[in-house]
């Protein structure tokens, strides 16, 4: 071997060893601090995608509990755990919170069924936990459920709909286009139910018909080319979308065809995604529902302390959280709407 | 003889597309008795017992067992009668236990007691079937874990597991090392005390000296003779196997320049071989002239397909020297080799050396086409160029643009040469230019190799048949295992002398 | 009278002896089949959006097509469509480039994801199969690492790809352009012999001499460029960068070749036949919605007519290297 390898191979030898003693090193810290039984209340926030903006804002509504409850003199402290959609993540996390004695969850679940085997193990260490946005199956594994209503957001989103169909004086009956989610997902089911909740009865009194609806999988991309093929057939009068994604590839398309979206096309969608608020200011989209993703949080950990202080019982086993109809004349004010603490209904 | 032949075949044919693999053959074994079936490649040898075996239906003639006839469709039907064959590579399941191998057939069929079977139970049933061919391992061992010889003893308790009367073994010897051999010959004679029939298909010419009983030749799907071993000789078996025709065919012209420097020296070559099928090489030196035909003799296992290869930089070279043109070079792919001008013509024209859905022309301009184009490619020239060779080699074909999979063994072969020849090779390589194509095409292909030496080429023939080395070879290199048992000039030697040298006798 | 005859069936025949004659029978026959069930289908803005929404697919098969034809598999166009247009969507309504250069740096990304995919099957020696769904995996969480899952809005400047140019928007323009070069490419040049013989013997091109793997490189970097065109269709069709895009649309590629005619084995197959498989693909979606078929019952109707014409159009999907 050269002088110049065998230089070089001794550099490697040297970097491996660095890199295994700080391995081991760290690992003996980590293991050491994570060791240590928390001395006030310690809560584990558990996120299924924090890379989404709105389960950000449900990290800020638990951080801002944390605050306060902070500034009160409480001593509370909070760590959040990211799963980036992978359930089998999310169940090692809490598991592994499980085995270091949280004083309670506040779960996001990634799944209804998939993280209940890490759940049961948080219940029978006698761990207690609240769900956020999306429940779990087996209900008995949480003391509470903070999240929206999706049936009651849809028929707010439907009768917004209808009130601009009225505004517009376009004749009746209302040639209305129903965009589904992902078949099988809570949210498409219960959105779904919704819209017919309000415009069923419509259609039996003949002043809407219900032109056509598709399932377009929550997906902008898909709404697009569904809502394009509609338009080749149908005279199209609204669009109801279960997100704003498949509202916003809608309008792809209405303008592709010609038309003028908030004009010649009425469009609702659900969620005020960014975007979405965008085309609301724009004129483009009549109204989406915004959810209170921070006042999940916030309520969330309110929740579990008043739980592990004071064996808080909740009026309900689920506490739904407002839904905001957002359109013009809101769409700059309600981001402080829904993230405003509210006080927890039934607190002690 | 008052009992019937255990099995007895009568006028077995059977034609693959191209070729006539069986022609007409009888044959006979009794119980007790080790009946070997020796042949080159592509004799014919191994069809015979897949046709026993019911793996290849015959086309034509009869098989009766026990006197009685009987039809064999299926390997199931050859099973129901008795038959079965051990073969390196045919229904050995890896990754189940020995135990379960052997009784693998007999489970699928509801054979044994009961439906859930105890792997106690099995073991045990097992080892006493391993006994009987002396192998001392723990059934419930994976199989994937014994050595290629054990995996073999395990198929043949298998068989007698299955009350087999007629064992066939195809080439068993062939991975073994001296002592499995040793232990497979001492059960196939306590197979013969269990008045078993044994069917023993060889290349290794001692070897049916030392177990058989009988001995048929086969030859170009023909056979040849059946001899009794204690009436005949190693060297009249070698010579039925081999064959003394052809050679009429074409006369032998000395090469043009054999003096002055050669084109292609190789300097104690060794190799190291990439897959477990393949020998070493073990210093291999030669040399080779302009317009001169190095022939290279051995039988399979030998190392002439290695030594090829190693020339197109497709073996792992560990030692030696090339040198062309008086220039050292280092072979490292078949481009590097293509550059200074050699190619190899592979012994497997369908795996190696066509592509079949693909057009005669452009297989010949495969090769070259970088050569003949820059990017976009030149219709008019390349059919200029490929119609040229087609013309020269007399390749029979329809036309330009018929794929090759079309056209029959020979005339594929000569499309392979033609690769060879568009991209201007100095050095061809022919690995077994003449196997498995009938015999009309080999004289022709034997006619275009003495042709393209006297053109200038010089040429590397690769073959295991001794009487196509002899004619069309300036010089001989005899190979056996990897190791030269001779480098002889024409002339200086006998035939029987290189046959000797070939199955690993003298040197 | 005869000679006439004779000369027509002789023409017939020649067609019927194309490669692309099956998939464009089929084409042919779901056209007029679909004309006749609905009246809307024959309209101009229903045929031009049947071309638009083909257009980012076609791009697509065109890439897969010719890796099947070298006997391999492309499981990353889709995530290499997402990513190629959100960088390109980045650099120039985050970073500020100019539209042309933005396109040719998600172009570039493109092309960089395919020759990874090339270097990892040739030099790291990894099935296809493995080594694009690794890429597949990684491109598409790229893209939701750099987005969050949101969409970059309001993009300006690809609009010319949706403008149109003697009645056709310019990216239809594009993808006929796209499949005439490939086409030509796969035919009339040396690269295109070598791709054809490593599908119909790989064994037998390296030892005519020729250096496969680099041939391999040079295809799996053009197929990344094609998913990335693809890319900046659907940031033009969208006005936005959106995450999922073409999340799924590798299994519509693959489908799209296998209509097309393109066995899976490799060695045989025209671009002409991934374009009408394309074209098959989209049609079958949009008839289904001029029809108002339920939407669950559509996928059923659409996986059946797939397997019937899989079934009669080729042979190929029963080995795949």
């Amino acid at each position: 071997m050269s002088p110049m390898g065998k230089a070089l191979s001794k550099t490697i030898t040297y970097v491996i060893i660095a890199i295994v003693v700080i391995a081991v090193a760290g690992g003996l810290a980590y293991w050491y601090y994570s060791s240590q039984r928390p001395s006030g209340i310690k809560v584990g926030l558990f996120i299924s995608n924090l890379g989404n903006p709105y389960f950000a804002l449900l990290r800020d509504g638990a951080q801002a509990a944390v605050t306060e409850l902070k500034n009160k003199g409480v001593n509370i402290e909070m760590v959040v755990y990211d799963a980036k959609d992978d359930p089998s993540l999310q169940s090692n996390q809490i598991e592994t919170a499980v085995g270091q004695r949280f004083s309670a969850l506040v779960v996001n679940p990634t799944d209804i069924q998939a993280i209940q085997p890490s759940l049961s193990k948080a219940k029978s260490a006698g761990i207690p936990v609240v769900t956020t946005d999306r429940d779990v199956a087996d209900k008995t594994l949480r003391f509470v459920f903070i999240g929206t209503d999706n049936v009651k957001g849809a028929e707010q989103a439907a009768n917004a709909l209808i009130q601009a169909l009225t505004a517009s004086g376009k004749p009746t009956p209302w040639n209305v286009v129903i965009l589904n989610g992902i078949p099988g997902t809570t949210a498409a089911i219960d959105r779904n139910k919704g819209f017919h909740n309000v415009l069923d009865p419509l259609v039996s009194q003949g002043k809407v018909v219900i032109v056509a609806e598709e399932v377009a999988n929550f997906r902008r991309d898909e709404a697009l080319s569904k809502m394009e093929s509609i338009l080749a057939a149908k005279k199209v009068d609204a669009v109801i979308a279960a997100n704003d994604e498949m509202a916003l590839g809608a309008i792809q398309a209405i303008k592709g065809a010609g038309l003028t979206p908030g004009k010649d096309i009425i469009v609702v969608g659900y969620d005020a995604i960014p975007d979405a608020i965008a085309a609301v200011k724009a004129g483009e989209m009549y109204a989406t529902i915004a959810q209170s993703p921070f006042l999940q949080g916030y309520w969330g950990v309110l929740a579990a302390y008043y739980r592990v202080t004071q064996n808080w019982n909740p009026p309900a086993d689920w506490i739904p959280t407002p839904t905001v109809v957002v359109t013009k004349t809101n769409a700059d004010t309600f981001q402080q709407e829904v993230s405003t603490p509210k006080p927890l209904p039934g607190a002690p | 003889m008052s009992t019937p032949p255990a099995v007895k075949a009568v006028n077995l044919t059977k034609t693959f597309p191209g070729v006539v693999a069986l022609n007409n053959i009888d044959f006979d074994v009794m119980y007790g008795e080790v009946h070997a079936v020796v042949g080159q490649n592509g004799a014919g040898k191994s069809t015979l017992v897949k046709v026993l075996n019911g793996i290849h239906p015959p086309d034509r003639g009869e098989i009766y067992v026990d006197g009685r006839q009987v039809r064999i469709r299926s390997p199931a039907d050859a099973k129901r009668h008795g038959i079965t064959l051990v073969h390196q590579e045919i229904m050995v399941y890896p990754n189940l236990t020995v135990a379960e191998n052997i009784f693998v057939s007999r489970m699928s069929r509801g054979r044994t007691p009961g439906f859930v079977v105890s792997r106690r139970e099995l073991d045990d049933y097992a080892s006493k079937y391993l006994k009987m061919v002396g192998l001392d391992v723990d059934p419930s061992t994976k199989l994937r874990d014994l050595g290629v010889g054990e995996q073999q003893l395990v198929q043949i308790a298998r068989a007698l597991a299955e009350d087999a009367k007629v064992i066939c073994l195809d080439e068993p010897t062939s991975a073994l090392t001296p002592g499995e051999v040793e232990r497979l010959f001492s059960v196939i004679r306590d197979l013969k005390s269990r008045w078993r029939a044994v069917v023993y298909i060889t290349h290794y010419i001692d070897e049916v000296f030392r177990i058989a009983d009988r001995v048929t030749v086969l030859r170009d799907g023909v056979k040849v003779a059946t001899k009794r071993v204690s009436e005949t000789s190693a060297s009249e078996v070698v010579s039925l196997m081999l064959g003394r025709s052809l050679s009429e065919f074409y006369a032998y012209k000395p090469a043009a320049e054999t003096a002055g420097h050669p084109l292609l020296v190789v300097k104690n070559l060794s190799t190291q071989p990439t897959r477990p099928s393949e020998v070493p090489l073990r210093n291999i030196s030669f040399e080779l002239m302009r317009g001169e035909v190095l022939g290279v003799l051995g039988l399979l296992g030998s190392g002439k397909t290695e030594l090829a290869k190693s020339l197109i930089g497709m073996q792992r070279v560990v030692s030696g020297e090339v040198w062309v043109e008086g220039r050292r070079v280092e072979i490292r792919s078949p481009l590097d080799a293509a550059r200074l001008g050699i190619f190899y013509l592979p012994e497997n024209r369908r795996l190696e050396g066509i592509v079949p859905l693909m057009s005669v022309k452009d297989n010949i301009l495969l090769p070259s086409i970088d050569l003949v184009a820059r990017f976009v490619r030149k219709r008019v020239l390349e059919e200029a160029i490929a119609g040229d060779w087609v013309r020269r080699l007399n390749i029979k074909t329809p036309s330009l643009y018929t794929k090759v999979s079309n056209l029959s063994g020979g005339n594929q072969q000569k499309v392979v040469i033609a690769k060879a020849l568009a991209r201007r090779s100095r050095i061809l390589i022919f690995d077994e230019p003449t196997m498995g194509i009938d015999i009309g095409a080999k004289v022709e292909i034997r006619r275009i190799i003495a042709r393209l030496s006297e053109e200038g080429h010089s040429i590397i023939l690769a073959t295991s048949d001794v009487d196509e080395a002899l004619t069309l070879s300036d010089k001989i290199l005899v190979l056996y295992k990897g190791e030269v048992k001779g480098y002889l000039r024409r002339g200086e030697v006998s035939r029987d002398k290189v046959v000797k040298l070939m199955s690993g006798y003298g040197g | 009278m005869g000679l006439k005859g004779t000369s027509l069936s002789a023409l017939v025949r020649k067609f019927l002896s194309l490669e692309e004659s099956k998939p464009l029978v089929a084409l042919v026959v779901l056209y007029l089949a679909s004309a006749v069930i609905s009246p809307y289908f024959l309209t101009v803005y229903n045929q031009k959006i049947l071309l638009l929404q083909a257009s980012p697919l076609v791009m697509l098969a065109l890439g897969e097509s010719m890796i099947i034809m070298m006997g391999s598999i492309d499981l990353s166009p889709g995530s290499t469509m997402a990513l190629a247009g959100l960088i390109a969507a980045l650099a120039s309504n985050v970073y500020g480039f100019p539209v042309i250069l933005s396109a040719l740096i998600g172009v570039g990304v493109g092309a960089l994801i395919g020759l990874v995919n090339g270097l990892a099957v040739t030099k790291a020696k990894i099935p296809s199969f493995v080594a694009t769904l690794a890429s597949m995996v990684a491109a598409r969480g790229l893209v939701l690492l750099v987005t969050g899952g949101t969409s970059i809005y309001g993009l300006a400047g690809y609009e010319w790809l949706t403008d149109e140019t003697a009645g056709l928007a310019n990216m239809v323009w594009l993808f006929i352009a796209f499949t005439a070069l490939t086409y030509f490419t796969l035919k009339k040049t040396t690269l295109g012999l070598k791709v054809y013989a490593i599908g119909g013997n790989e064994e037998a091109v390296r030892y005519s001499g020729l250096n496969a793997d680099n041939v391999k490189i040079a295809v799996f970097t053009i197929a990344g460029s094609l998913y990335a065109i693809a890319g900046l269709m659907m940031n033009a069709r969208l006005q936005a960068a959106y995450p999922w895009t073409g999340y799924g649309s590798e299994l519509d590629a693959i489908a799209a070749s296998v209509l097309g005619g393109i066995q899976l084995t490799g060695g045989v197959g025209s671009p002409v036949g991934s374009f009408i498989g394309a074209y098959i693909l989209t049609l079958i979606s949009n008839i289904l919605i001029l029809l108002g078929v339920n939407p669950y019952l559509q996928w059923v109707v659409k996986g059946f007519i797939l397997g019937v014409a899989a079934l009669t159009l080729t042979r190929g999907l029963r080995y795949v290297k």
